[in-house]
Formats: structure tokens, sequence, C-alpha cells
């Protein structure tokens, strides 16, 4: 096969592996989803040997959650390369934010090699694009590998507010600050999983 | 940015054997914040949650399911 045939066949797996694991929670109508429902599914599509959260008092002015990928070698004699996921959340946040945050950082083991921030150029860059204006003239792969960062937040949303959860909650008579308290998410992004466009959306952002 | 808050964090990412696979954010709600800041607030907050006993703690909503 060809590079370029690898590449196109690497990506299309880590699409597919997303919508698998939207797919697996589609059915569920009883909220909240918790984080490590999901951690356990995306363990078991074959991503990741461990995945931790970790919280800390950071000041969610300044951040509010990183994603930290590595390999770390087992001491000798073994020595076996081990891939592990570090998420630190600010515990200052409320319970329904933090759980997006760890969500989100949650697609992450998913990302493709080409979205992967690697180098100390890649990290400047990063931090320079998810800051900077949306508008840009700098097109490049910092410019898509921010795109997709911020995209996250998004695409973890029909696994923490599953389609059947969802047509529910449309379907009954509650307010959308109850429908929020119910699914232990943010009002703004309950807000938006009610709109009658999310289901167009959700399509959209998952076959990125 | 300064080079110097970014070196910090990326030695720290690829340190005692760690090396560095992926690094994603979400950055703070300041409008103000600047590369230099996260990066300091990341460095910050790796830091810490590295210095210490790793504990795997993910946010839990303490409450039962139901269907609405």
């Amino acid at each position: 096969m060809k590079s370029g045939q690898h590449a196109r066949t690497f990506l299309l797996g880590r699409r597919m592996s997303l919508a698998k694991l939207i797919q697996q929670f589609s059915g569920v109508a009883e909220l909240p989803v918790e984080i490590p429902e999901i951690r356990d599914a995306v363990v078991n599509l074959g991503f990741q040997d461990d995945i931790i959260f970790h919280p800390e008092p950071i000041d969610p002015a300044k951040l509010r959650g990183i994603f930290y990928q590595y390999t770390l070698r087992d001491p000798p004699p073994y020595g076996d390369q081990r891939l592990c996921t570090l998420i630190v959340y600010s515990g200052v946040l409320s319970v329904d934010w933090q759980r997006v945050v760890c969500g989100k950082e949650l697609v992450h083991v998913m990302d493709a090699r080409v979205a992967h921030t690697r180098t100390a150029d890649e990290t400047n860059n990063l931090l320079i694009k998810l800051l900077g204006p949306f508008s840009t003239e700098d097109f490049g792969l910092a410019d898509f590998v921010a795109a997709k960062d911020k995209l996250a937040l998004y695409q973890i949303l029909p696994v923490l507010f599953p389609e059947a959860a969802r047509k529910a909650a449309a379907s009954s008579e509650k307010t959308v600050e109850e429908i929020a308290t119910w699914a232990c998410l943010p009002l703004p992004l309950t807000r938006l999983v009610m709109t009658d466009d999310w289901p167009a959306i959700e399509k959209e952002i998952c076959a990125i | 940015m300064t080079v110097r808050g970014l070196e910090k964090l990326h030695s720290l990412l690829n340190a005692e054997g760690r090396e560095l696979v992926n690094i994603k954010f979400i950055p703070g709600t300041d409008r103000g914040l600047t590369p230099e800041q996260l990066a300091e607030a990341a460095h910050a907050a790796l830091s810490a949650a590295l210095a210490g006993h790793l504990v795997d703690n993910p946010p839990m909503s303490g409450r039962a399911k139901s269907s609405i």
C-alpha cells in the first residue's frame, strides 16, 4: 500500500472510532452518562493502556484542562513501553463543566497522528492558535490542529447527551434548565443540543 | 511567546522517562490570556500533578441515573 493510501486508511479508522463511540451510547436514555463509562468504552476500542483523570486547583480563567499523552518505559529487566494519558482538569470548575472538559480531552485519545502535537514548535503554535483570532491568513497544520482541538468539545456532546436521551427530553415538558440538571451538563451546551439543528450539527462534526 | 515558558513546559513533558506523544489544552476563560500565561498555567498544573502520587479521580455527577 502506498503511504498516502495508508494515511487515508488510518484517518478513516480514527473517524470510524469516534462514530463507533457515539453509536455505542446512542441508545442510552438514562442520564447522566459518567466519565468512567466513556473511558471504558474508549479503552475497549483498543486505543490506550492507562487513562488517569487528576483534578488540580487550577484557576479556570487561565486553564480548564490538559490532555497529556506520553510513552513511558517500564524499568528493566522488561522495559516495556506503555502508552499513558494524563488528563488534568480544574477542580475549581463546577462538576458539569469538569465533565465536559474531561469528556472533550477523552476525544483526543482517538486523534489521528496528523493531529498530534508532539514537538516544542507544534506546542507553541497550538498555544498561539488556540488564543488567536479565528480569522487567519496563516493557514497550515497548526491551524488545523487548533481547530480540531476546539471541535473536540462538540464531538463529545453526543456521548454525554446521547440521541435517545435527547429525544426523550424533547418530547417531555421539562424546561431546558431541568434538562441540563438531569444531564449534568452546562446550560449553554444543553441549549445547543436541544435545538432543532443539533442532529444535523452532530452529523457534520462527527464526520470530521 | 518568550522561550522560557514553553521550554519549561516542553522539558517537563519529556522528563523522567516520559516521551510526549500528544498534548491538547482547554484554555481558561480570561479573554486577555496570552500563550505565555497558558503555557505557565499548564506547566504549574502538570508539575503539581506529577509531583505527587497520581490518583485517578474522574469527575462524577454524584447522582443516580434516571429517565426524564
